[in-house]
């Protein structure tokens, strides 16, 4: 679907008002001025999560981090979290130094510097836990990780250009469906 | 809507408008009483207020933080805990069997668990009459558990697309399956107090809150009729205390709205809060506790689920999830486990499914991107059993304070063996089913269900928190009526016996209060 039939779909009276509301606000949901993160982690996070999502920064289907920068400043979230991980925005802050620790201490780079094939064996060992650094001593590296790599494919495939790539036009609500018989 | 004056001593307060809340309300309120229901969430209008988008309906899935700890740490909200008016109902995926008659007796059976103090006999007048007043969809004979006195007043809904692989699948191995029993409209349905509900569209967002109503929430059901008979509903009430006066017994609830205290006088309170916030209630304001059980026994269905590619589109979407069920494994033969389990065919939305993918198998970059281009293409079946009380899972009180200056609750949890030995079974039926329906690209998904049993019922003051009445030993004039009160976690989907359990409570009180 291009980015025009999708916009056309959405503006359909195929979709009800309070859908349309939110996918509107969704398709900009985008700021290079962080409310939560400071300018330098808001780059760090827009580089793992690009990762995360095989994203390149020049044509995003959905600027995930601006996404969890808003959650974060809302202050809202899932409802819980892991005993071990510290609140949600705290646990951001500390793995994200933690990652780019571990790129100075692997590479003598920062993170937002290596190649896109340095950065995704750096993040699988932070994945793994056996990624280096003094943070992960006291941070569980595969805690975080999860959390970060959940809470962004959440972001991700909320987002209506991500649902038209799988094929899904769910949100297409005003009539109900035929269930396909197989 | 009829309302009552906060120094009217109302006949009950009802702390939660759920599964356990609305049935009370429903019931004191036709007697007659006068009853305030207090909500921390919403009141909704689904029509304008729900959007099909799950992100933006997290609103229905409880915000406040609980911290999770153990070996299997529970994923809270969107799996287990609503808010709002109707609660965890909101969000449920209405699937509704009910329990055979050996669930309640699994101590007696197994030595393991705990028994019931009530028998299948007791509720059975309470699920012949929810399925008739929610308008539950079934089949015309249900193939398991004892005969019936009334039948499901629907036909089934429509078989989604899992239900029918999952049909598929079971064939071969001989393995029995029904259209399943689910708590939402096949055909339009009139209900007196309410009027006529429409019927299911197959828009398949069940678990981020129907907009046709078609889903038999409490808001559209129990709460419509609570409301007609004067029962108050105080959406955005966030209780906090529960006070007891010289007497030792309650007197008064306290509870933030828009930012201000206020305090409603009351003869009785029923606790319906939940199995999480329940206990965190009564073990804040050291209430109801001298058997030392509030928080102990916490138990979560065993909920392994597992997927699979098919070659056509699925669109796992569409259609009410829990369309097909199995109970021949509810005793299965030989089996190296206590109690047993129930299969039902899933539906599921792409970032619910998205979301599961990752953290069960770690997936991301270019995998993920191409594993979610098949999610048109997948299709799920899970598992639904019995999780035993053990003393390593339970729920306490954090030292992290909320930002209403209330701790957080912790809560352990971590499957014993039990637990493990019935998954690993259930595991490989279903992967037999699902290989028999066709599937490509398994992969299955660890998962545990719904918060139970942390202020147990029982007969023995000491070793439980309520009566079979849902009374509090400590205290004559408290009373739970959630799945806090579970002694054992049944295998069956807990939403229909939260109702019926609470519907008896309601009942028992009238009868001891006339």
């Amino acid at each position: 679907m291009t980015a025009d039939t999708l916009s056309a779909l959405i503006h359909s009276d195929q979709v009800t008002e309070p859908t349309r509301k939110i996918l509107l606000h969704r398709l900009q949901e985008t700021t290079n001025s962080p409310a939560f993160f400071t300018a330098e982690e808001f780059a760090l996070l827009r580089a793992v999560t690009d990762c995360l999502m095989a994203q390149q920064a020049d044509a995003r289907v959905a600027d995930v981090a601006t996404m969890i920068d808003n959650r974060l400043a809302a202050q809202t979230g899932p409802g819980w979290r892991f005993n071990e991980l510290p609140a949600d925005g705290t646990a951001y802050q500390i793995g994200l130094k933690g990652i780019n620790e571990s790129a100075l201490l692997l590479q003598d780079k920062n993170f937002v510097d290596l190649s896109r094939e340095e950065k995704n064996n750096l993040l699988k060992t932070v994945q793994q836990g056996n990624a280096p650094g003094e943070t992960w001593k006291s941070f569980p590296p595969a805690r975080f990780f999860e959390l970060m790599l959940t809470e962004t494919t959440e972001h991700f495939y909320s987002h209506p250009a991500a649902q038209a790539e799988i094929n899904y036009n769910g949100f297409a609500d005003a009539q109900g469906w035929q269930v396909p018989q197989i | 809507m009829r309302r009552y004056l906060t120094d009217e001593i109302v006949d009950a307060v009802i702390i939660g408008t759920g599964a356990g809340g609305a049935p009370v309300m429903a019931r004191l309120a036709k007697a007659g009483l006068k009853v305030v229901a207090l909500e921390a969430g919403n009141y909704w209008n689904p029509p304008t207020d729900f959007a099909t988008d799950e992100m933006e309906q997290n609103k229905l899935f409880w915000q406040h933080e609980r911290l999770s700890a153990g070996k299997d740490p529970l994923a809270f909200g969107r799996n287990n805990s609503g808010i709002g008016v109707g609660g965890s109902t909101l969000h449920y995926t209405a699937y509704t069997p009910r329990p055979f008659p050996d669930d309640f007796n699994l101590k007696t059976d197994f030595n393991l668990g705990e028994d019931w103090p009530l028998q299948y006999a007791d509720l059975e007048p309470y699920y012949d009459e929810l399925e008739h007043n929610l308008g539950i969809s079934g089949p015309v004979v249900y193939p398991w558990g004892p005969p019936r006195k009334t039948a499901y007043p629907l036909p089934p809904l429509a078989l989604n697309t899992a239900a029918q692989l999952m049909e598929r699948g079971c064939k071969p191995l001989n393995i029995k399956t029904s259209p399943a029993a689910n708590a939402a409209l096949s055909e339009a349905y009139y209900q007196e107090y309410i009027g006529w509900r429409k019927a299911c569209t197959n828009r398949g967002f069940c678990q981020a809150g129907c907009t046709t109503g078609a889903k038999a929430s409490m808001d559209v059901t129990l709460i419509p009729v609570a409301i007609h008979f004067g029962a108050e509903v105080r959406p955005n009430s966030f209780v906090t205390e529960i006070i007891k006066g010289k007497s030792g017994e309650i007197e008064a609830v306290v509870y933030r709205k828009n930012g201000k205290e206020e305090k409603q006088l009351c003869k009785n309170v029923f606790l319906c809060a939940g199995a999480v916030e329940t206990p965190r209630l009564l073990l804040i304001n050291k209430l109801a506790n001298s058997s030392n059980q509030v928080g102990k026994n916490f138990m979560a269905h065993t909920g392994l689920q597992v997927w699979g590619e098919f070659d056509q589109d699925i669109d796992p979407w569409k259609g009410i999830p829990g369309g097909l069920i199995s109970e021949d494994m509810h005793r299965p033969q030989g089996a190296d486990f206590a109690g047993g389990y129930l299969i039902q065919s899933i539906g599921v939305m792409p970032v619910t499914y998205a979301s599961q993918l990752t953290r069960a198998t770690g997936v991301w970059g270019e995998e993920l991107r191409e594993r979610m281009k098949a999610y048109k293409k997948v299709a799920g079946i899970n598992m639904h059993g019995d999780c035993l009380p053990y003393e390593h899972n339970y729920l306490e009180l954090s030292d992290e304070l909320d930002d209403m200056g209330l701790p957080k609750p912790r809560i352990h949890f971590s499957n014993g063996e039990n637990e493990k030995m019935m998954t690993a079974h259930a595991k490989k039926t279903m992967e037999d089913i699902w290989e028999n329906a066709g599937a490509s690209h398994m992969w299955s998904m660890d998962r545990n269900a719904h918060t139970i049993g942390t202020c147990r019922m029982g007969n023995d003051p000491e070793q439980n928190v309520v009566n079979s009445n849902g009374q509090s030993f400590d205290i004559p004039n408290l009373y739970i009526a959630d799945n806090s009160v579970f002694p054992s976690a049944l295998s069956a989907n807990p939403s229909l016996t939260i109702m019926a359990v609470s519907y008896r409570i309601a009942d028992a009180f009238l009868k001891n209060n006339r």
